[in-house]
């Protein structure tokens, strides 16, 4: 990172070049971060909150505020709607902030894909039918676990009833493109109950599967009673087991892995997040999101209460705008492209992005890798393709330590 | 200014004393006992006692004081020659013995006589000195003197009648030893009026006067202003202040035969003074060097490396000033591959390593690491010559060399009868040669075995106490090399040579060194995504392996728009704790690994 420049403190002012581009960027992602949960779960790190009586109404209009701001007839490729638990907010609130995202923006006419999060505890018939119709098309519903003893052991607040019956709501309400989320690899779970919840899954038929190993991030409550010795993570070898099991089983029953974690039936890969992992631009809104406009990486303000204050007084709701060094650039992007399994990212894109040759640039780390058998190149659709192989995609954090430049300036 | 003493009332003594067994008490009790005749002091002693509380604390580190005091109305100089208090080989009291005639022999009445003093006495009678065995701490109920009496009989030849009985600690007794000092402790022989030979039995480093040469005036007489010759160092310097401990340092006009004093002129550097060499005049005729000078030799070796590598030249410098007060500790730059830039430091035995580490530590707020002890080899080349060696980066190539020799050190253990089976079973397995077991007393015996030094300095007096319920003391005799099945034992990193681990080991002991190493590595190594063999072998043979598995995974299951910088500053994290590793081939390997298995005694 060149340097760590703080925006402005007020929109106003905000005539900077920097701004001009980020306001003058259309079409791309555009990501809308809503932060309520009911509670907060045992391994959740995002920025989420358990609501007790914050003003929603205040919330939502604050990001509308944002959005009239920086996104004002963008016409978004893609649309995702992220929490928190967007369903957490009732149906006719999220109607009509819909409407009037859709008046700012235009979203519902231009996008391909509009995704919004949901709950099961909190999506029944009548949000599934106010969201289908305010232009939300595909949606991506947080099952976690079919076990109930698991999902109550890490504060989820629904159980797997509910989870089936959401996805009813769904289709019922017209939604053909559904990805469910799923954690596994959790202390106790044996390769035959995830294998025989995955069946299940699979008899659903949703178009889409998330299949995240059980992570522990910093700060997290799970981590935190790992730390104590109060909870005994599953071992790496098991993991490894969990991780090649889910992508046999997935892959047999159509569910093409696509990324680390992502799996879908043909044609039904999630394109928003696609935009992440080839690294193109996208705005991200609401507290704590986080928007990427080559070279600029902006973070907003994190607590919702300290972002509604800050539209509320015309201030800035960024609270960190980087502009990112060419080395940090392809870094980045190689840190997102080498998730794509049999893709990987050309270094045709990579120059495009970051004005460098990676080829040249990394060529000490490449002959390794390569000698390591962890990376390959291919010659495809008229450009040369990076890939991680079969064990290079198993290491890829072990590839990206010795990829990570030496200017990224450590302030955590 | 003090005039001479006459030598026929002077007295020169030493007090050979276990460790706890009394030594300090006494000698206070001497200060008080020869001062209490002064009536000017005793009214100073109440008036100001924080200043003896000072003057005592001289004393304890003074190498001499002499004392005034009257026996049948005749006024008498008793000069006390501290003897080290902690030596690693008998050796290092010798030159304080030779400033001798005669020598107290304290033995706790409750304990008995201990390894190091039945050498430390045999060292005196050596010189023929006087030795007056007295019995300390015989206020105490188990005191058991009589019974000790007759293991003095037995270990050095004394009559039981001839040893005295005291009290440091109450008073009792010590007129008496006073009295026998007189009596029975020589008056040193000497001409005033030879030219002056001096013995430099000591030399402490003083901030404000330079080094402060402790001397016994031999022959002739040192003046207040001679040009002093040093015969071993070849160097000249002026007397520009002489006098005595009394205790405070009390200058005086000269010193002559029998007399002990300080001698200062200057001398900045600890070095330029050799403990041991004699001191003559530089002009006019000058007297032969005494004989038996040995120039002390490090025997123990160890690494020291700054924590940070930023401190490389403070701890240069911290160890400068600590050789400044201690000249026979050894230093010079050592590179390792492991642990960046450090010292090579060598030291007179595992004690006096000790001591030095702990006034590292004290006196300069430097976190180091230091890499276990080694002991030095002599390497005899092909063409005949030899080569001394101390860190196993300096032994040559095996085509190169006839053999390697180890130092080899009579020791000496004093030992309860009941623990003899352990005692002989630990010296059996530290590859120790039996030479001979005699009874001190019914109860105690004492062994005498040839030793390698290189297994004494792994833990063996640990072990001798804990088998002999703490009771076990040991001399150990000067080194000696001698040849030795001696290897080198490499450690292998997935098929790559890790130099910074390799050791010089007995070849018998190889294969069991290595499991030892390999076992740390395989707990500090990190799993890699490929396994890792690791091998130790002695040329190209080898003698223990052990596999790190390879690691299954190592993949961040989520990563979207808003983790980008987050994992970015994680991964940089991870990097940073990397930098701390070293690469072996495509192996990277954590200090932690490397410092596991150099300061690991096994």
């Amino acid at each position: 990172m060149v340097k760590n420049r703080k925006a402005s403190t007020s929109l106003e002012a905000a005539s900077s070049p920097e701004q001009e581009h980020l306001l003058g960027e259309g079409g791309g992602a555009l990501y809308v971060h809503l932060p309520y949960c009911v509670k907060k779960c045992r391994y959740c790190d995002f920025n989420s909150y358990a609501y007790t009586d914050q003003n929603i109404d205040a919330y939502l209009s604050s990001v509308l505020r944002e959005a009239e701001l920086r996104a004002p007839g963008l016409r978004p490729q893609t649309l995702f709607v992220g929490g928190g638990t967007p369903s957490f907010i009732d149906a006719d609130r999220l109607k009509s902030f819909f409407d009037n995202l859709n008046d700012i923006t235009g979203f519902a006419d231009s996008v391909i894909e509009a995704t919004m999060e949901a709950n099961p505890e909190s999506f029944d018939d009548e949000t599934a039918q106010a969201v289908f119709g305010a232009g939300i098309n595909r949606l991506s519903l947080g099952f976690q676990s079919l076990r109930n003893d698991v999902l109550l052991a890490y504060d989820r607040v629904h159980d797997v009833d509910r989870s089936f019956k959401a996805f009813e709501s769904a289709r019922n309400a017209g939604f053909d493109n559904i990805n469910i989320d799923l954690i596994y690899s959790f202390p106790g779970q044996d390769l035959n109950d995830w294998l025989s919840d995955l069946e299940s899954i699979h008899e659903l038929s949703p178009e889409h599967l998330s299949c995240y190993e059980l992570s522990y991030e910093p700060g997290t409550s799970l981590t935190k009673l790992r730390d104590a010795g109060r909870h005994q993570q599953n071992s790496n070898d098991f993991a490894k087991q969990m991780f090649d099991l889910t992508r046999a089983a997935n892959s047999s029953a159509g569910y093409l892995p696509y990324e680390v974690s992502a799996f879908s039936k043909q044609g039904r890969q999630c394109q928003h997040n696609l935009t992440y992992w080839n690294s193109l631009p996208y705005i991200g809104l609401g507290a704590g999101a986080a928007s990427w406009q080559t070279p600029y990486r902006v973070m907003n303000i994190a607590s919702p209460e300290a972002y509604v204050g800050a539209l509320a007084a015309s201030e800035s709701p960024h609270q960190e705008k980087t502009a990112c060094s060419p080395t940090t650039i392809l870094f980045d992007a190689l840190m997102m492209g080498l998730r794509l399994e049999n893709k990987g990212v050309s270094f045709e894109h990579l120059f495009n992005l970051s004005g460098l040759d990676a080829r040249q640039h990394y060529a000490t780390q490449w002959s390794k890798f390569i000698d390591q058998s962890m990376v390959v190149f291919v010659e495809e659709n008229e450009g040369t393709y990076v890939r991680a192989t079969a064990l290079g995609y198993l290491h890829l954090d072990t590839i990206l330590g010795e990829l990570l430049p030496d200017d990224v300036v450590l302030t955590v | 200014m003090s005039k001479s003493f006459p030598a026929e009332r002077i007295r020169n003594f030493s007090i050979i004393a276990h460790i706890d067994h009394g030594k300090s008490t006494l000698a206070d009790r001497f200060l008080e006992i020869t001062g209490a005749v002064d009536t000017r002091n005793k009214q100073a002693q109440q008036l100001d006692s924080m200043d003896i509380e000072r003057e005592r604390g001289i004393t304890i580190k003074a190498a001499a004081v002499s004392l005034t005091t009257h026996v049948n109305g005749v006024e008498y100089l008793l000069n006390l020659i501290d003897t080290p208090g902690h030596v690693d080989f008998a050796y290092e009291v010798e030159k304080s013995l030779q400033a001798c005639e005669g020598a107290l022999l304290l033995i706790d009445a409750a304990q008995g006589i201990q390894a190091q003093t039945v050498a430390n006495a045999m060292l005196a009678m050596e010189q023929d000195m006087t030795i007056i065995p007295v019995f300390n701490k015989v206020d105490l109920p188990h005191a058991r003197p009589e019974e000790f009496a007759g293991e003095l009989e037995n270990t050095l030849l004394l009559e039981p009648e001839l040893a005295l009985h005291c009290s440091a600690k109450t008073g009792e007794g010590v007129e008496a030893i006073i009295e026998a000092l007189v009596a029975r402790v020589e008056a040193p022989q000497g001409d005033p009026h030879a030219p002056l030979q001096a013995l430099i039995f000591d030399a402490k480093y003083d901030e404000y006067r330079g080094i402060v040469v402790c001397v016994r005036i031999i022959n002739g007489t040192l003046h207040k202003g001679d040009t002093a010759h040093m015969i071993g160092v070849g160097a000249d310097y002026e007397a520009v202040d002489i006098g005595k401990f009394m205790p405070k340092m009390v200058t005086h006009d000269s010193l002559s035969v029998g007399e002990v004093g300080y001698f200062i002129s200057n001398i900045k550097n600890l070095e330029d003074v050799r403990v041991g060499d004699t001191m003559t005049i530089s002009k006019g005729e000058r007297a032969e060097a005494l004989k038996g000078y040995r120039e002390p030799q490090p025997m123990v070796w160890c690494g020291v490396f700054p924590v940070s590598s930023g401190d490389f030249e403070d701890l240069r410098a911290a160890l400068k000033q600590l050789k400044l007060n201690d000249s026979s500790i050894i230093f010079e730059p050592e590179s390792s591959e492991a642990l960046g830039f450090g010292f090579r430091c060598g030291f007179l035995g595992l004690l006096h390593m000790e001591i030095v580490q702990e006034r590292l530590e004290r006196e300069s707020d430097l976190s180091v690491v230091q890499t276990a002890p080694s002991v030095p080899y002599q390497i005899v080349l092909k063409d005949g010559s030899v080569k001394d060696i101390h860190a196993p980066g300096m032994l040559p190539d095996p085509n190169l060399f006839e053999e390697i020799q180890e130092p080899i050190v009579t020791t000496h253990i004093l030992i309860p009868v009941e623990s003899i089976g352990a005692i002989m079973s630990l010296c059996a397995e530290r590859r120790g040669t039996f030479l001979r077991q005699e009874h001190l007393s019914a109860n105690r015996v004492m062994l005498t075995w040839d030793l390698p030094l290189a297994e004494i300095i792994y833990d063996f007096y640990d072990k001798l106490k804990s088998g002999t319920k703490g009771y076990g003391t040991m001399n150990l005799e000067s080194p000696r090399f001698e040849s030795a099945n001696l290897v080198k034992l490499r450690i292998l990193v997935a098929g790559n040579d890790a130099d910074a681990l390799s050791t010089i080991c007995h070849a018998d002991n190889a294969q069991r060194r290595g499991r030892a190493v390999l076992k740390v590595l395989r707990k500090e190594i990190p799993r890699h995504q490929f396994e890792i063999a690791l091998q130790a072998a002695v040329g190209g043979k080898i003698l223990a392996r052990e596999n790190i598995r390879a690691l299954s995974k190592n993949v961040t299951a989520k990563c979207y728009g808003g983790d980008i910088t987050r994992k970015r500053k994680l991964l940089a994290k991870q990097k940073e704790g990397k930098k701390r590793m070293k690469s072996i081939g495509n192996v990277e390997v954590p200090q932690k690994a490397f410092l596991s298995v150099l300061t690991t005694d096994e």
